[in-house]
């Protein structure tokens, strides 16, 4: 548990209680409140990544801190994309979500700033980076989605919005496109820093392992996908598990030594 | 007709089965082997059942074409599925079993990969040979020779500030010359202090009898012998190449030493330091190697800075920045008192058969996926807004 008794910190724990507070508000019916306090987090969040940016020099997806900053960052806005262009509800379950992203950068991961190293380096990087980040948030939202569908088949209240197990192949059809793209321009990437499209480090087994379970989720939808519906929701929540053990688990275990240790 | 019509029914639910059979088998595999290390998981898919795996999976996605005409009417997931397959061919092209087997069917002698030790001492001295990664072990050669020009490593340096402190003086007659005076410190608590970033460019206006000081260049390893330079390799020499005004319009350009170096600027009270504090880690910012490759049949060469991210693609083959490091060698022939510091990298080679067959892999999955999961919806929801006449 490390508090941080900096601007930096401050930012990052005012969008914490605004999440929070948000959530809180949603859960009590008070929505627009909700909202209001939601859409103030997503600021102070743009403030604490701007500052983070200014501070260390270079755009902050380097390092846990920084990524979980940036997947806090963007929640807000893509709630807002998918209510009103997807029609995919559970801004309540994205506030949560903001918050548990938010903990983490915190009250756990370290805040010094970091020098990139050669490697990272590279034109390659921020959009890299940036939409492996989009489609977590994309993941994380199907999943929610997906928990609609195995606990509660009725559907959400708002008829406007698609029933859950829609809404989680909507989801994951927004954020496939994304995940491709991040594993395709780390594969390029690789070939132009280190010489190797693929070198099978752990951090790059378990990306393959999360596009791998999404590609699992498109063929059992078209195989199954009516008959057996829970089971499409069980592997969008699967494919979540896969992305968290990517983000979290190879980088922080020293059970997964690999050439991405500088992301720990 | 019916009959037929129920085997292709029963062969594509087959297929389909085998297809997730085969997701689920990379993902245990993938899975299991993750927690081995790279080295281990590396061995295991390129054994040779795993050849066999990789052989299946692009002929069942070719099959999966054939079984399913939806595909063919579906450019985005025709696309997705001939992507698949060209990535798996062009992967197998550039393998090391893939180089074998072009070496035995088309007698296209190539070496996969190997690593090309260089020093920049003798100099002049060229090569060409291919070790294995502990370079203990001659891989092959090239048809062409390397010689490593210059190699250097970019560090990380610390911000630093130039400090202006005006002491109150006193013109003094010169005892031993009485027809100049001197400038005497009336106290050593500086009356006024400035402070400006090592930035260049950066300017400060000062009182009279100065008028304005601006940073002309920011120095890290100054070396003054027949000219100055400011060579990366030699040792930490920091210094700022600052020009000062005068209040009548005198210009000076000089050098400003941190405090703990022996010459120190210091004119009418004012005295310049360049504040600058050593960081106990140095990171590296970038490792450079400066190449010459020199072909063996026409003595033509092709020069080209190597860097991380920035590999020298030459003759077939790609160069890679690997490592690298200084050594000491004695700097005049039979000589071992006097040292010099002497650069030598290691690249990695990698042969570019295949590579552009994955990029295009590449392209035709990325297209296929965002035509699919996107870009249908969107021509879809705009077709039909069109329709509707809004």
């Amino acid at each position: 548990m490390e508090i941080k008794y900096n601007l930096q910190g401050y930012l990052v724990y005012i969008t914490l209680a605004a999440y929070a507070l948000a959530f809180l508000a949603t859960i009590a019916r008070q929505k627009n409140f909700g909202r209001v306090l939601y859409v103030a987090g997503f600021f102070v969040a743009v403030a604490a990544f701007g500052y983070r940016w200014q501070h260390v020099k270079h755009i902050p997806l380097q390092n846990m801190f920084e990524v979980f900053l940036c997947l806090g960052m963007i929640l807000p806005p893509i709630s807002l994309f998918c209510r009103l262009i997807l029609h995919v509800g559970a801004e309540g379950a994205d506030m949560l979500i903001g918050f548990i992203i938010l903990f983490p950068a915190g009250f756990i991961f370290h805040s010094e700033p970091q020098n990139l190293p050669p490697a990272l380096q590279s034109w390659l990087f921020a959009p890299h980076v940036a939409v492996y980040m989009l489609s977590y948030v994309l993941m994380a939202k199907a999943a929610a989605q997906a928990v609609g569908q195995l606990v509660k088949s009725s559907g959400p209240s708002n008829p406007e919005l698609v029933g859950y197990e829609g809404a989680t192949y909507r989801m994951i059809c927004f954020g496939f496109p994304f995940l491709t793209l991040g594993l395709i321009s780390g594969s390029y990437w690789g070939k132009y820093a280190w010489g190797d499209f693929w070198g099978w480090d752990p951090k790059e087994l378990w990306s393959l392992v999360s596009w791998l379970v999404y590609l699992g989720y498109y063929h059992f939808r078209y195989m199954f996908g009516k008959k057996h519906a829970w089971m499409n929701s069980a592997i969008a929540l699967l494919g979540l598990l896969a992305i968290i053990i990517t983000l979290l688990w190879v980088n922080l275990s020293k059970l997964f030594p690999g050439l991405h240790s500088y992301a720990s | 007709m019916g009959n037929s019509k129920s085997k292709m029914y029963i062969l594509r639910r087959a297929s389909l089965w085998v297809t997730l059979g085969m997701i689920i088998l990379l993902l245990v595999l993938s899975v299991t082997v993750s927690f081995k290390g790279a080295d281990k998981a590396s061995k295991l898919f390129n054994s040779e059942p795993l050849v066999v795996f990789w052989v299946f999976l692009t002929g069942l996605l070719a099959l999966g074409i054939f079984f399913f005409p939806r595909l063919l009417r579906k450019p985005g997931l025709l696309s997705i599925h001939l992507g698949g397959i060209v990535i798996l061919i062009g992967a197998m092209i550039s393998s090391q079993k893939g180089h074998m087997l072009q070496k035995e069917l088309l007698g296209r002698d190539k070496l996969y990969k190997g690593y090309l030790y260089l020093s920049e001492w003798p100099k002049e001295m060229e090569d060409s040979h291919l070790w294995n990664e502990t370079l203990n072990e001659q891989v092959g050669r090239l048809p062409f020779t390397l010689r490593l020009e210059d190699y250097w490593m970019d560090y990380y340096w610390p911000e630093g500030h130039l400090l202006i402190q005006k002491y109150p003086v006193q013109p003094m007659p010169d005892l031993d010359d009485p027809n100049r005076t001197v400038l005497k410190l009336l106290s050593k608590e500086p009356e006024q202090t400035w402070l400006i970033p090592d930035r260049i460019g950066e300017e400060i206006e000062l009182p009279a009898p100065l008028k304005k000081l601006k940073i002309l260049q920011v120095i890290r390893k100054l070396q003054i012998r027949d000219r100055v330079t400011d060579r990366p390799r030699d040792t930490m020499n920091p210094a700022l190449f600052v020009e000062l005004e005068w209040a009548d319009g005198f210009r000076d350009r000089r050098f400003v030493f941190p405090l703990n170096m022996p010459h120190r600027f210091q004119t009418n009270g004012f005295m310049f330091i360049y504040m600058f504090v050593k960081p106990q880690r140095w990171d590296v910012k970038d490792y450079y190697s400066d190449i010459s490759v020199i072909d063996l049949k026409n003595r033509r060469q092709h020069r080209q800075t190597i860097e991380v991210n920035h590999p020298l693609h030459y003759g077939g083959y790609h160069f890679y920045q690997n490592r690298g490091d200084e050594t000491e060698v004695p700097a005049t022939a039979g000589e071992q008192r006097r040292m010099k510091p002497v650069g030598f990298t290691v690249l990695k080679v990698v042969s570019d058969s295949g590579v552009p067959v994955v990029f295009l892999g590449y392209w035709l999955l990325c297209v296929g996926v965002f035509w699919q999961c996107w870009l249908q919806h969107i021509i879809r929801y705009f077709g039909k807004r069109n329709q509707n006449g809004n």
